[in-house]
């Protein structure tokens, strides 16, 4: 067994965050897990990329076209690993919530609308699901839980070799601060992914 | 309370990041000194060990730069006790010189030098494989594969350097320093030995026979090749240097990371039995006699290694030396790049082909053209209310006004050099730490027609600016020396330095001020100003660009990240900026010169908006608005 997941985001959105919490999740689960984060020079702005790999696995890094999901923190950051790293049959977990590269607000790049990014992500996996991660963690409470409400979509895919209750109860453990705004964060995520695949399957 | 992670008890199951490993094979090699400075890929060694210092009763210290954080672990090596400092591989540079020395004397105690390397330089200017300069020096090499090797190897390097009277690298990548990875943990020592002073070189040489000239220096060298043999066997009888597999005329050598590619391929490529694998793990010296061994059932080698064709040199003169008639791929040969970070898939591939199997390709992706208009690269800049940005913003202006934007600015490494991006572009080059006054001094004496300008951070500056800031007021040259001072190291994470007041493990400590050293150094102007107030920083940088000789001008102001963690912290949120948008004109001066990333531009109404998510409220863009549209806000 062996299972592929990018996290990817922007710098400061918790992207190193979550898949620590994946990684730990996995372990105490009681599986080899090996975590690599991609990150540049800054502590923000920058793009930020994590491999997380769960079972069989010795390499930190995942191959391209070979994520079995692809978790995506920003929709344009969803894309680009998405065209890099998805596999056909995989799924695309995406916040919808944009987090504007300065070139765009220069207006040297055209921000494009985010029905556009989903559509081109779904010419590269089978399963694509969006969810605004960032209102969801403001209804929380916490505009910084985005991650966490993804880290709840994650959990509500079935992917994980691990239940949701598991993925919550590492969460719970390990975030020290503003426990309860996190684990609505989680909650809302993990409905929110509910919703989506209960109307693609009606 | 939770344990820290690297505090479980032995045979305890661990996620461990490669450099939380190798603080944990430092408690359990009994190294009771250890000294860093901060870098990526290597900060969180230190910054681990410091977190536990107290616990485990060890000394651990953020050193001012790696030159002397080498020489703290020799000076306590020499007093008996097992030390290490650790570093990113450009910070070997700075310790090649006492290195080079500290090979040839021989202590009591275990001595560790750990470099982190970072090929296509994630968070670096330079790629290069340390293993090289290892090899200048003349000492062993151990090179870890993944997270567990790495604790494991650090207590194997500390031993054998013990053992040999030698120094050891252990030789990390990015891809072992920063990945986390299942880790059994071993058995903690923690006995402190008694210091004492010993060097062979004092009871051998200084006593006997000197300390310099030919009847000392080649005996030295003799001394260091005799414990270079000695390491060969040693690996032999610790086991190091592993043969896998067996079968097939196809022999792979591989060591660190690329081991972990190579394994991974064989499973997936079903050809187990097709293929033998020498893992390396104590690369120099070269297990030149085990290799040669297996040359005699394997004509075709594949060298799969991180870095340079370092191990593809040592087996084609292993091969060469014994007479074996093979055929040697690689880097060298074209088969794998020469440059970058290797990757998995090519790893695979490349194996592949050597036996002849078939690969399945990538699955269809979206068209270039598409991805392209899809997305764009992020330009990494300043954070949201980074004292930095307000700095330059204001040192841009002044240069307009002193000398119409004419200027030559020479950065250096840190946040600051974020300055060389769009829309402030300051700095025109970067070089090393501590490069850019040296460089300005030159420069300044060049006869160039504008201003001359040398940018360098807090850290930055204890580390390597000071030789050469007192150099440009000896020679008399006319230039402004900008401090960038955030009060912390901020860009490898916030760690402390002599400008903070704070040691290593959160200890008051005397707190060194930049001015008084700048003074100290003969600069004839000197001025400190709070970033934030714009208007008072872009007359003291027309006034230090007007002066004749040395002007230093330090803009200090707490990292952004460092106050918001704090704040944080406390549980609170910090302040916001809004725009009114009946007074917003779009001007965007905001966001084309300015250049926040919490101020955005609202397509369909013409006008900035700020990102609530992002502002931390430092109100600096308040004093750049013209039309007074940004304001104060309230947050719900």
């Amino acid at each position: 067994m062996k299972i592929n997941i990018i996290v990817a985001g922007v710098g400061g959105q918790g992207n190193v965050t979550a898949a620590y919490l994946l990684g730990v999740a996995a372990l105490e689960a009681g599986f080899n897990v090996r975590v690599a984060d991609v990150y540049g020079l800054a502590q923000r702005g920058g793009a930020v990329v994590s491999h997380v790999r769960i079972g069989r696995v010795y390499s930190p890094l995942i191959g391209k076209r070979e994520a079995d999901v692809v978790v995506g923190l920003e929709p344009m950051e969803a894309l680009r690993n998405a065209a890099k790293f998805v596999k056909r049959e995989g799924v695309v977990l995406t916040n919808t919530y944009p987090i504007y590269p300065i070139e765009a607000s220069v207006g040297e790049f055209q921000y494009p609308e985010i029905g556009k990014l989903l559509k081109a992500m779904k010419k590269l996996a089978k399963t694509v699901v969006a969810i605004n991660a960032q209102r969801l963690a403001n209804e929380a409470g916490l505009p910084i839980a985005a991650n966490i409400a993804m880290l709840g979509a994650l959990a509500a895919l079935e992917v994980l070799p691990f239940t949701a209750q598991h993925m919550r109860s590492v969460v719970e453990k390990y975030i020290p601060r503003f426990k309860e705004e996190n684990l609505k964060a989680f909650n809302l995520g993990f409905r929110a992914c509910g919703e989506v695949l209960s109307h693609r399957d009606r | 309370m939770m344990l820290h992670p690297v505090l479980g008890v032995a045979g305890e199951r661990r996620l461990l990041l490669g450099n939380e490993a190798v603080a944990r094979g430092a408690i359990e090699g009994g190294v009771e000194v250890a000294a860093s400075y901060p870098g990526t890929p290597a900060s969180e060694i230190l910054e681990t060990l410091a977190e536990v210092a107290e616990e485990v009763g060890i000394y651990v210290e953020w050193s001012t730069n790696e030159m002397v954080a080498w020489e703290v672990a020799v000076g306590a090596a020499m007093c008996n006790k097992r030390s290490m400092a650790s570093m990113k591989h450009i910070g070997v540079n700075w310790v090649i010189d006492p290195l080079m020395h500290s090979v040839l004397h021989g202590f009591n105690a275990g001595l560790l030098l750990v470099s982190c390397d970072d090929p296509s330089g994630h968070s670096s200017a330079t790629e290069q494989d340390n293993r090289n300069l290892a090899y200048m020096a003349e000492i062993p090499i151990l090179e870890p594969s993944d997270p567990q090797e790495a604790k494991d190897f650090t207590v194997e390097a500390i031993e054998i350097s013990e053992e040999l009277r030698v120094p050891v690298l252990l030789r990390l990548v990015t891809r072992v320093a920063h990945t986390r990875g299942d880790v059994v943990l071993g058995e903690l020592r923690r006995e402190s030995r008694k210091p004492e002073f010993h060097d062979d070189f004092y009871t051998k040489f200084v006593l006997k026979k000197g300390f310099a000239g030919p009847r000392v220096i080649p005996e030295l060298h003799r001394i260091l090749h005799e414990k270079l043999e000695r390491a060969v066997k040693l690996a032999e009888k610790r086991k190091l240097n592993k043969v896998k597999g067996g079968g097939g005329e196809l022999l792979i050598v591989s060591s660190g990371v690329a081991y972990s590619y190579v394994k991974e391929a064989i499973e997936d490529l079903g050809v187990e039995d097709k293929v033998t694998v020498l893992k390396v793990e104590m690369v120099h010296p070269f297990p030149a006699e085990l290799l040669r061994e297996l040359l005699r059932d394997h004509r075709r080698v594949l060298v799969l290694e991180e870095g340079e064709p370092y191990l593809e040199r040592e087996v084609k003169l292993a091969a060469f030396d014994g007479k074996c008639t093979v055929e040697v791929h690689g880097k060298l040969s074209g088969k794998i790049g020469r440059v970058g970070e290797l990757d998995p898939v090519e790893v695979r591939k490349a194996i592949a082909e050597m036996l002849g199997v078939e690969v399945e390709g990538e699955g269809p992706s979206i068209g270039e053209l598409e991805l392209r208009e899809l997305t764009t690269p992020r330009v990494i800049s300043f954070c949201p209310g980074c004292p930095h940005r307000a700095a330059f913003y204001a040192l841009k202006k002044a240069i307009n006004k002193v000398c119409k934007g004419k200027h030559l600015a020479i950065g250096d490494i840190g946040c600051y050099t974020m300055g060389m991006n769009p829309p402030l572009r300051v700095q025109q080059t970067v070089f090393c730490m501590g490069g850019s006054i040296g460089m300005a001094c030159g420069a300044a004496h060049s006869g160039l027609d504008c201003p001359v300008i040398a940018t360098a951070g807090d850290s930055t500056f204890f580390h390597a600016c000071i030789p050469g800031l007192i150099n440009a007021v000896y020679n008399k040259a006319k230039l402004l020396f900008h401090i960038l001072d955030n009060e912390a190291t901020a860009m490898t994470g916030f760690q402390p330095h002599p400008g903070t007041g704070k040691t290593a493990v959160g200890l008051e400590a005397r707190k060194i001020k930049i001015e008084d050293v700048a003074r100290a150094c003969g600069a004839g102007f000197v001025e400190v100003v709070d970033p934030y107030d714009l208007k008072r920083c872009e007359e003291v940088f027309a006034k230090a660009l007007r002066y004749e000789g040395v002007a230093v001008v330090i803009t200090r102001r707490e990292c952004a990240q460092l106050f918001l963690r704090k704040l944080r912290h406390k549980g609170l949120k910090p302040s916001l900026v809004v725009v009114d948008e009946e007074l917003c004109k779009g001007c965007k001066v905001c966001i084309n010169q300015f250049g926040c990333p919490a101020i955005c531009w609202d397509q369909e109404k013409d006008k900035a908006r700020v990102d609530p998510v992002l502002c931390i409220g430092c109100g600096v863009c308040i004093q750049v608005c013209p039309f007074n549209a940004l304001k104060w806000g309230e947050r719900r």
